[in-house]
């Protein structure tokens, strides 16, 4: 498994907890240090959900300090793409923010760092089911939402 | 779902890139956990091609087969395959010598030196474990003891990963595979050959040549092994000389 690969998806998904870029990657040195501390290694996926439960239980400890961000600063600072995939993007985003935060969890463990459900059971404490059933849902409501925002995601 | 809602669910995620200088000091900085033995050949077992492993399995059925339907001549087929056997352990420990990425396996976690001696390890143990199984099979039919027969199995075997040892450290590249190849060849040709005098060699007053023959086998196979080991710390060498 590819530590650097690791390290970029640990420090996407402490930002995504977090919103804050130096926050983000303190946590996420932080969790390897802590990971390789307990004599774990990245040699196969079976220690990988272990690697985001300790970001995990790092980004709760912080969640209290941290300053939020607006989410207009988040989007000048990230997306560059032309206007219409910017407008797209910042309607998506909006939509997925009024998602439980559990389920936005879900979606950005399965689909942007492309964990496997497996692992994502293990790190959420979900039955399979219950992971496959919330993100169906959630798909589903995004989908309606963005048609009706008058994208289509087709 | 569709890759469209994919790539716009990781856009509406992504992240501004972390500092790469940090990042990159970081992982330098990493300290690499240490791996027990065992985990260790696991992990090596892991990189035997599947061809190898399916190539074995090939062999152990045919023996299977050969048993059962030709009893009586099971044993000169099957030594005429074992030194497919050895081929294929041989080719698959200085895999990384015939594609050239000696040099670059060096610089990797593990030194290349454990990492060859881990592989030879796994198969020779899966090829003994082979032969184990196929001595008592090869009996059936004819008068051999045991120690007979395993002595008829491994005397092709050594011969074919000696010399094919001996090849892999004379010649680089693909062509010590090709070398390789013709060993193993020649040698199970040479059973197959040998088929047509069974009766003179396989005579009970020759078994001590066989042992002497075997033990003679053993202490070369070992004495590749060891060159095998000193020619990857020559490896190391060269590596400080280009550095």
């Amino acid at each position: 498994m590819d530590i650097e690969e690791q390290y970029d998806k640990i420090y996407r998904y402490c930002y995504f907890k977090l919103y804050d870029t130096q926050l983000a990657q303190d946590i996420t040195q932080e969790t390897f240090l802590r990971f390789y501390r307990q004599g774990l290694t990245l040699d196969n996926d079976k220690e990988l959900p272990y690697l985001y439960t300790i970001a995990k239980n790092l980004c709760i400890d912080h969640f209290r300090k941290r300053t939020v961000e607006s989410l207009e600063e988040i989007t000048e600072e990230v997306i560059d793409d032309p206007t219409e995939d910017l407008i797209s993007n910042l309607t998506l985003r909006m939509t997925i923010s009024k998602l439980p935060e559990d389920e936005q969890e879900l979606i950005f463990l399965r689909y942007v760092n492309e964990i496997s459900v497996t692992a994502i059971c293990k790190i959420t404490g979900l039955s399979r089911f219950a992971v496959y059933r919330k993100l169906s849902k959630s798909l589903k409501w995004l989908k309606e939402e963005m048609s009706k925002e008058g994208f289509s995601n087709e | 779902m569709n890759n469209k809602l994919k790539r716009n669910i990781q856009k509406a995620f992504a992240a501004p890139e972390p500092n790469q200088q940090e990042k990159v000091r970081f992982l330098r900085s990493l300290p690499q956990p240490q791996i027990g033995m065992f985990r260790f050949i696991l992990v090596q077992a892991s990189y035997v091609r599947k061809s190898s492993r399916v190539l074995s399995c090939l062999i152990l059925l045919l023996a299977l087969f050969c048993a059962y339907s030709i009893s009586e001549n099971t044993l000169w087929v099957v030594s005429a395959f074992v030194p497919l056997l050895g081929l294929l352990a041989v080719t698959e420990s200085t895999r990384s010598m015939a594609y050239g990425m000696s040099e670059f396996e060096m610089s990797t976690r593990f030194s290349l030196k454990s990492v060859v001696l881990a592989r030879m390890s796994i198969l020779g143990l899966i090829n003994f474990v082979i032969i184990a199984f196929l001595t008592p099979m090869c009996c059936i039919g004819n008068d051999f003891s045991l120690l007979q027969t395993g002595m008829y199995l491994m005397v092709p075997y050594l011969l074919t990963v000696n010399f094919s040892l001996w090849i892999a450290r004379r010649v680089n590249g693909k062509e010590a595979v090709y070398g390789c190849m013709c060993v193993a060849v020649i040698v199970s040709g040479i059973n197959t050959g040998l088929h047509f005098v069974t009766d003179l060699i396989y005579q009970e007053i020759y078994t001590g040549w066989w042992l002497v023959l075997s033990v003679f086998l053993l202490i070369e196979l070992a004495y590749e092994i060891h060159c095998m080991m000193k020619r990857t710390e020559e490896y190391t060498w060269n590596l400080s000389l280009t550095d």
